[in-house]
């Protein structure tokens, strides 16, 4: 028999309810917030044995007798701080508890007095409603605070379709896991493949310093320093989630070209992993020849306002414009800039002189190159998408861009696999439309991309369409940002798996997604540990779960 | 279940039901407390020169408690029906009683119950004139209804007070007898001694002949409120105790008196727990009186020991914090162990609800 570590309190004016129960908790057992806990509860069945309701912690409050403030003043001495009370004044811990599921489907509101217990494993799976997934992704461990932990898992099906799909991390730089969690769901997903007969696609943008170039590098012990953790611990945190402890594999990596720099890249990839990847043919330089490039300029400015249409109608023209180089392109527009040029066009040279100075300031980079030497490995975006295979990760670096660079890369890759997926005569692949399975996107600061209250942007656009359509599609898009606030509401919506990592107070001030939670839920996620998050799953019956997970088990050098 | 009325009329007993109203006034405190035989006699060795002692402590840390035990009783009653008898209409009261003790133990910080001394009886309060019919009322209800109640007899031959308050002290009187059996088992059971005190909550007075004397020698009686006109000095320049404790200043206490009482006598002294500019009636408020009964040697010696008068006033001083401030009008007369102990009872109690049930005629 398990111990009791309380009962059960009801009151005329605190009742237990279906969903609610409150119980105090027996002196020296120390509790928190997410345990799951079972109460002795009425019999369903012939044989009149217990059931159980199983509970999740939301609230802990210490009452006492007290009678308020003045009475705890008055009894110190009339304020007296060195006033040493000999009776401890009588107070117990109350916790508040969402009821999550009873094992005999009793759905009465539990009785006062009832015996509560820690739950035991099984009875916690099926209270969180995983105990029967037809596809369970690994997703970390619940900790409780009587030393139990227990693998979470999510359902593939609900995380990347047919019944739901999408996920989406927030949370603050450095603290948040954001893209540590991203790379163990999508880790387990590629060690899943076998078993869910199924391969899945990966693109992986990486926006942070080296972050995610070295996907395919075991971790090594140095990756460990600013943890407390050996790479013992690692591995046993990985198998405890019934997984291999192993990086990536059958990773491609694509930099943005700069025909003066080293290796013709701006990237800041380790040199020598950078070498490795060159001569194990892993890793090539994107760039924009004009032909593909010109095509490209809606997402180049998907930034910028244009009420009046009068960007795209310039657009529009450029498209249209036979210019074999980037040089020559520009010369051509600048030509539509001198007074009286545009007698013959509805757009005026206003227009044009604006569009000019953008393509002039915004094709500065590197990428927009024409060289195509076979020793600088260059392909473009559209290439490199349209021959992933299916099972195979694809890491494109767009650390070194600005953000409207980025923007074209991300929409790019999206608008490609869109093409892809439903057929595009621009794109040429109708004849024999290239199969690359299931893909799943991976993007850091999904805010830039898709920002709240912005309804003009091509890329905010494709994104949405992707969050309501790429589940039939097989378009999954892991999406993560700093602050949910500042990320369109259609997209997040959609996300059938929702994380929340350490964020500011202020965040969660502003209401919004945290509004739902309860105080002590919205506390805790302004001081999540490392390593620690917040989960909600859409077949989950608790609404959120604190997980933590195996730290990622590749190569992760310091800057 | 039947109801009662209907197993006490079956007796042959006319009972007229009425509207069930409470009669738990504070009024009978005066039963258990007396203030005949007052004594301005000191009762203390050596006999002290001041009239008030200060008894500040020297440190804040309190020492160890050798007030280890708390007693309570309490009692629940209201009037339930008529009993009509020789043409004269008599009152049935019922209620609960019941005795609380409770002890610091060293796994907690708080008191906690020792439950072999705990108890809660149900009982009916008939009047005497019933005469036979009484013990056929105890059987019936004994055979004929679920839950037991004892049956007690007031005495109705006082036409001086109001058969009501006869029919309360009939059920106060056996509130008395169950405390007096649980400080009599508890003194028999070793738990008491010198450092390993009881305290009850009231005087030790007890209008009933003790079984026991030396089962009350580590025991004390703790007064929220008490008598102020006895007197305290007779002779010269006569003083009464309201005016002797508006003296007191926090941590002081009188000289130790003795209330001669025809089967013992009752050592009782005054201590202020909390400072008089604090409190909202300072005369009495955070004055509490403290009753030991005296034991044979005591008697003879002709007074309590000072160092002992000191000891427990000090430890009963250390009581003080926490208060009930807020929670209960006498804050600052209670102290904490007994104010739980009266909380503990109180919840043992059935519900006002669930007791009137017992005297309704269900299907």
């Amino acid at each position: 028999m398990t111990d009791s570590i309380g009962k059960v309190t009801a009151t005329e004016r605190a009742p237990t309810t279906t969903t609610e129960l409150a119980f105090w908790v027996k002196d020296g057992i120390q509790i928190r917030p997410f345990d799951i806990i079972r109460v002795k509860h009425l019999s369903n069945r012939d044989d009149r044995s217990a059931s159980y309701s199983y509970a999740i912690i939301n609230e802990l409050h210490f009452i006492t007798d007290s009678s308020g403030h003045l009475a705890n003043f008055v009894s110190s001495d009339f304020g007296d701080v060195s006033a040493v009370p000999l009776n401890e004044r009588l107070g117990t811990t109350l916790a508040f508890a969402d009821v999550l599921y009873n094992d005999q489907d009793v759905e009465m509101p539990v009785r006062d007095g009832a015996t509560v217990e820690w739950a035991d494993e099984e009875g916690i799976l099926r209270a969180l409603g995983i105990s029967n997934l037809r596809k369970p992704v690994p997703a970390g461990f619940i900790r409780m605070s009587n030393g139990t932990e227990i693998a979470v898992h999510v359902d593939a099906d609900y995380l990347i379709g047919p019944e739901g799909a999408h996920l989406n991390i927030a949370g603050i730089s450095g603290l948040a896991t954001k893209t540590s969690y991203a790379m163990f769901l999508m880790n387990s997903l590629q060690q899943l493949q076998e078993e869910f007969k199924q391969k899945y696609s990966m693109i992986v943008f990486n926006v942070k310093g080296r972050d995610l170039l070295h996907l395919d590098e075991p971790l090594i012990s140095e990756d460990l320093e600013s943890t407390k953790l050996d790479l013992d611990q690692v591995r046993e945190d990985w198998k405890r989630c019934n997984l291999r402890a192993k990086p990536f594999e059958n990773v491609q990596y694509l930099y943005p070209y700069d025909k003066d720099r080293p290796n013709f890249t701006t990237s800041h990839a380790d040199g020598d992993s950078l070498q490795r990847q060159i001569d194990a043919k892993l890793a090539r330089n994107y760039h924009y020849p004009v032909e593909r490039g010109k095509r490209k300029l809606g997402l180049l400015f998907s930034d910028i306002e244009d009420a009046n249409s009068t960007l795209a109608s310039c657009i529009d023209a450029i498209t249209g414009m036979n210019a074999a180089t980037w040089k020559a392109l520009r010369t051509e527009v600048a030509g539509h800039t001198q007074r009286g040029s545009g007698a013959n066009s509805n757009i005026q040279v206003g227009s044009w002189r604006r569009v000019a100075r953008l393509i002039e300031t915004r094709t500065k980079d590197g990428i927009f190159a024409d060289a195509h030497a076979e020793e600088r490995r260059l392909t473009t975006i559209e290439k490199a998408v349209s021959e992933i295979t299916p099972g195979q990760v694809l890491v494109i670096d767009i650390e070194p861009l600005p953000p409207y660079l980025q923007a074209l890369v991300v929409g790019d890759v999206i608008q490609t696999i869109l093409a892809l997926k439903l057929g595009d005569d621009e794109y040429g692949f109708e004849e024999e439309v290239p199969d690359i399975g299931k893909v799943i996107i991976f993007a850091d600061e999904l805010n830039k991309y898709a920002p709240r209250n912005e309804s003009h942007g091509i890329l905010t656009s494709k994104l949405r369409e992707i969050s309501a359509r790429g589940r039939s599609l097989g378009m999954i898009l892991f999406g993560a940002e700093q602050f949910r606030s500042g990320v369109d509401d259609q997209i997040l919506g959609n996300c059938g798996t929702n994380v929340y990592g350490r964020t500011s107070p202020v965040e969660v001030a502003k209401g919004g997604d945290y509004k739902f939670m309860s105080k002590s839920n919205q506390s805790t996620i302004t001081g999540l540990p490392k390593g620690s998050l917040m989960l909600q799953h859409a077949v989950y019956r608790a609404p959120l779960l604190k997980v933590s997970f195996p730290f990622p088990f590749y190569h992760q050098p310091k800057d | 279940m039947p109801s009662i009325f209907k197993i006490i009329s079956k007796s042959g007993v006319d009972v007229s039901p009425r509207h069930r109203s409470d009669i738990d006034v504070d009024d009978y405190s005066a039963y258990d407390h007396t203030t005949e035989s007052h004594s301005d006699n000191v009762f203390e060795r050596p006999r002290p020169d001041d009239p008030i002692q200060n008894l500040r402590p020297a440190t804040n840390e309190p020492t160890q408690s050798i007030l280890k035990y708390f007693i309570d009783g309490s009692r629940r009653v209201q009037k339930v029906a008529d009993i009509v008898f020789g043409g004269r209409f008599f009152p049935m009261v019922a209620g609960q009683v019941g005795v609380a003790v409770t002890g610091r133990t060293e796994d907690s910080p708080y008191v906690k119950p020792l439950r072999d001394y705990c108890k809660v009886q149900n009982v009916i309060s008939l009047p005497d004139k019933l005469g036979q019919e009484i013990e056929e009322i105890q059987r019936k209800l004994d055979d004929e209804f679920p839950i037991r109640f004892k049956v007690l007899t007031y005495d109705t031959s006082n036409q001086e007070r109001n058969p009501n308050d006869l029919a309360v002290i009939a059920i106060m009187s056996q509130m008395l007898d169950m405390e007096i059996e649980a400080v009599t088992a508890l003194a028999s059971s070793g738990l008491l001694g010198p450092n390993s005190w009881l305290v009850r909550d009231g005087p030790l007075q007890f209008r009933k002949k003790l079984p026991k004397i030396s089962a009350f020698q580590h025991v004390i009686g703790i007064s929220k409120s008490f008598s102020t006109n006895a007197p305290v000095k007779k002779g010269g320049n006569p003083m009464d105790v309201g005016s002797l404790v508006t003296k007191l200043d926090i941590f002081d206490r009188t000289k130790c008196y003795c209330l001669e009482m025809s089967d013992k006598s009752v050592a009782f002294w005054y201590l202020r727990l909390h400072p008089k500019n604090r409190v909202p009636n300072p005369a009495l408020d955070g004055v509490i009186k403290i009753e030991k009964i005296a034991q044979p040697w005591e008697v003879d010696e002709d007074g309590v020991e000072a160092d002992l008068i000191n000891t427990i006033s000090r430890h009963v001083f250390n009581e003080r914090n926490v208060t009930a401030y807020g929670s209960d009008t006498r804050w600052a007369n209670h102290i904490y162990p007994v104010y739980l102990t009266e909380k503990f009872l109180k919840a043992s109690l059935d519900s006002q609800l669930k007791f009137n049930g017992y005297f309704r005629e269900t299907a």
